[in-house]
């Protein structure tokens, strides 16, 4: 007989980078509840080709998307990107993950910010056009066709730049990324290596994944800078980890 | 068993919430114990009356598949809760039609080179050459898996060009696969070209025909299902703006709101699941219509950009199951060809295009090449006795016709009449405009342009071409292949070679099949890279082609198997 368990006790070898994007991707997907103030604008694991960012436009119930983003350096597509809504404040998490800490980068907070903001020969997403618009809840886009008002067109190029918050984060699987103990607990060097590494990268979170026990359930382990984690968006954030959240 | 189901998958979480200080950063620390099968009460004895592992590219592959379960109307299977750790949940379904409960462990990210895997029963084995973006297998009683059921491609966007060659092995390969794999192509009608700055609207970006046909003549060849499901996109209600269209109407397939795309995939999935539980017989009048419906869809699909633009292709056209008045009958034939796993017959099949049939209704062949990706003597010395070209000059065409043995210099008639009264002399291809292959029946004269242009080929190569001693040699198929990017990328060539393998079977067969690599990036060791047998790009060279010529390296070889 097939039992959830005995199939449950099929694991990978390695986890890595894609591990570490599906457990993020996950988190927000099955937890609906937290969708009233928690969205993915993109998410973009190894291998996919899902070039496509859907942001909620404050006070109203619409939502709109911008694909087919080229990757020119140096500006950098993040990983994933989140969106916080709350009042007239647009707050964007914008997610750099990889395997390992060590593959953190020079400048990686800014790189990731001009995705959105551009650089030199890169218009950002906040300078193009969305091209596809929806409600809220509906699966039926829309085309937002070249002869629309510049208010529906270009309404985030339009917004007051003072609204439009990013914040950067850094995720990556711990080494070993993987326990045979289902609850560990987390040695100091982690959390000092990994804060070290958030005031030395000038970004505002770093969260690591370990996978535990003999499902290989992953764990995380975050740490926030000040700012961010006195910003409401934390606690957001915290709510969505919350569930693989290790002590 | 199934009755009971719902008792074992009740819930119980707990939450554990700490915080504390870590020098002048916040680190918020909070455990819940995810929802797991240990949590479950008798979880262990919790049954699944049948298991499926749905493999992925990364999790967003994965989830879409789960999606297409999840349309509980259409697949009349309804979710009941989601099991295990957040990334490898267990998606436990109920069978509304049947009863059974069925769990479909998600195993993301395959990883790794090749067919590399990151699971230990990895499900690519040896029949694929790249990774699909779904592979779905059935989980035996004692933890083994069955070779793959399915493989699903799902694509955002309709690639430019020759892209979609790279994407074409897929499907090939699981045509090809013993046991073969059924396959579904999942991409939108039609979508829209920008500028690089994403600001400006270029143009419409149609569906290639030739994938589909491809896909439709691997269905014709091996009765087996390799399926293209349509998604309709906003830009399909864009397309038909009339402020936009002006002067000009965008080709959409005609019968476009008749499709049922997503929905079809939904049903066949959800019998090719049943059809493993419970054994094909009682699903195969619903399997038959479906597949009849996709069949449809794509004949359609095929039909519409067959026939329109740069990407004419002339001998499909007028092809018999092309017939648009006759549709649902080849439909109907394809069908029941893949119910019965049994080669198309008759004059449906598309398998079966011979080489008269290019001879009769193809056209001359051109190849458009860049300039600054060859050598100059490439141009001057190979391609311009290949390349038929309308709007050259009549010194250029007369070069080109008498070095097919054919005399104009008395002729009164122009060129272009001389050609076509000896089309089946010269290079024929089937597609107007820009090809990738032609067939040549004058080999003799071939052999001649090669040994000019090439005076350290070997004379094995030329005799493999042609050579007095053979006689009643076939129609040879050349393939001139730029392959090598100047960054040494050899994408998305590699996947040209199968594409029209899998479009004309008959012609491209190893014996008659010469590839011409002509990129000066070729790598000048390409004779490593082909005996090491690490090279995509080289393996599949080496699987298809009887003999390759490196323009770069003015040589080439006889491949194993050549028959020379």
């Amino acid at each position: 007989m097939i039992t959830i368990e005995s199939l449950l006790r099929y694991v990978p070898r390695l986890h890595g980078e894609q591990g570490v994007d599906a457990t993020l991707h996950m988190l927000l997907r099955n937890q609906e509840h937290l969708r009233e103030h928690l969205r993915e604008v993109s998410c973009n694991p190894p291998g996919a080709s899902w070039a496509r960012l859907e942001v909620a436009r404050p006070r109203t119930n619409e939502v709109y998307l911008w694909d087919h983003i080229p990757r020119v350096p140096p500006a950098k597509r993040p990983d994933s990107v989140l969106q916080f809504v709350e009042d007239d404040d647009i707050h964007f998490l914008l997610i750099e993950s990889k395997q390992h800490l060590r593959d953190i980068y020079p400048r990686m907070g800014t790189l990731l910010r001009q995705f959105f903001t551009g650089s030199a020969d890169f218009v950002g997403i906040l300078n193009r056009p969305a091209w596809h618009r929806k409600q809220q809840g509906s699966e039926e886009w829309e085309v937002v066709p070249p002869d629309a008002s510049e208010d529906v067109r270009y309404w985030l190029k339009l917004y007051p730049r003072s609204l439009i918050h990013f914040w950067t984060a850094f995720v990556f699987a711990l080494e070993p990324e993987y326990g045979a103990n289902e609850s560990p607990r987390m040695d100091h060097e982690t959390y000092a290596a990994m804060g070290a590494v958030l005031k030395t990268a000038s970004l505002d979170a770093i969260i690591a994944v370990r996978w535990c026990g003999t499902q290989h359930t992953p764990r995380v382990v975050l740490v926030y800078s000040s700012d961010f984690s006195m910003s409401r968006f934390s606690s957001r954030l915290d709510g969505l980890l919350e569930p693989a959240i290790l002590r | 068993m199934a009755s009971g189901a719902d008792r074992y998958w009740s819930i119980q979480t707990v939450t554990v919430n700490q915080c504390k200080l870590h020098e002048r950063e916040q680190c918020i620390l909070t455990t819940r114990t995810l929802v797991d099968a240990a949590q479950l009460p008798h979880a262990k004895e919790a049954p699944l009356d049948a298991a499926f592992r749905v493999y992925g590219d990364n999790i967003l592959e994965c989830e879409h598949y789960i999606d297409w379960l999840r349309r509980d109307t259409v697949s009349q299977f309804q979710l009941l809760v989601r099991v295990g750790p957040w990334d490898r949940p267990v998606y436990v379904f109920k069978d509304r039609s049947m009863g059974k409960i069925i769990g479909f462990h998600v195993c993301p990210y395959y990883g790794g080179p090749g067919s590399s895997s990151m699971w230990p029963s990895g499900p690519l084995g040896t029949w694929s050459h790249e990774k699909p973006d779904v592979v779905v297998t059935r989980v035996c009683e004692d933890g083994s898996e069955t070779h793959p059921l399915l493989a699903v491609e799902f694509v955002d966007a309709i690639q430019a060009g020759n892209q979609g060659w790279q994407r074409s092995r897929r499907p090939i390969d699981a045509a090809e696969a013993r046991p073969p794999i059924w396959f579904m192509y999942v991409i939108p009608v039609i979508g829209w070209e920008r500028d690089s700055g994403g600001l400006i609207l270029k143009g419409p970006r149609y569906l290639p025909a030739h994938p589909c046909i491809a896909q439709l003549t691997l269905c014709s060849r091996l009765g087996v299902p390799s399926l293209q499901i349509y998604l309709r996109s906003s830009w399909t209600a864009f397309a038909r703006r009339p402020r936009l269209a002006g002067r000009r109407l965008y080709p959409l397939p005609a019968d476009i709101d008749a499709f049922r795309g997503v929905d079809n995939a939904v049903i066949l999935n959800s019998l090719l699941i049943r059809s493993s539980v419970y054994g094909q017989s009682a699903f195969l009048p619903a399997l038959r219509d479906t597949l009849s419906s996709v069949i449809l869809e794509m004949l359609s699909v095929a039909r519409t950009y067959a026939g329109a633009g740069e990407t004419r292709l002339p001998i499909h056209v007028k092809h018999s199951a092309l017939d648009p008045a006759r549709a649902k009958e080849v439909a109907s034939v394809y069908s029941r060809a893949l119910i019965e796993r049994k080669p198309v017959e008759g004059e449906f099949a598309l398998h079966k295009i011979e080489a008269d049939d290019f001879f009769q209704k193809g056209c001359l062949f051109y190849k458009d090449v860049k300039r600054k990706s060859i050598r100059p003597e490439f141009r001057n010395d190979v391609l311009s006795f290949l390349n038929w070209k309308d709007s050259a000059n009549n010194n250029y065409k007369r070069r080109y016709l008498e070095a097919w043995g054919i005399d104009t210099s008395g002729a009164k008639a122009l060129p272009d009449e001389i050609a076509m009264a000896h089309k089946s002399s010269l290079p024929v291809t089937y597609k107007e405009s820009k090809s990738e292959g032609a067939l040549v029946a004058n080999r003799a004269a071939l052999r001649t342009i090669l040994e000019k242009a090439y005076s350290r080929l070997d004379t094995a190569v030329l005799d493999w071409v042609y050579s007095q001693r053979r006689s009643l040699l076939p129609p040879l198929f050349l393939v001139p292949l730029y392959a090598y990017k100047p960054s040494g990328d050899s994408r998305p060539d590699r996947g040209l070679l199968p594409v029209m393998q899998s479009t004309f079977p008959t012609l491209l067969q190893k014996d008659r099949t010469l590839v011409l690599v002509y990129s000066k990036h070729t790598p000048p060791k390409w004779r490593q890279q082909l005996n090491e047998g690490n090279n995509e790009l080289w393996n599949v060279i080496k699987k298809i082609a009887g003999a390759v010529i490196v323009d770069r390296t003015g040589d080439g070889i006889i491949l194993a198997n050549g028959n020379c």
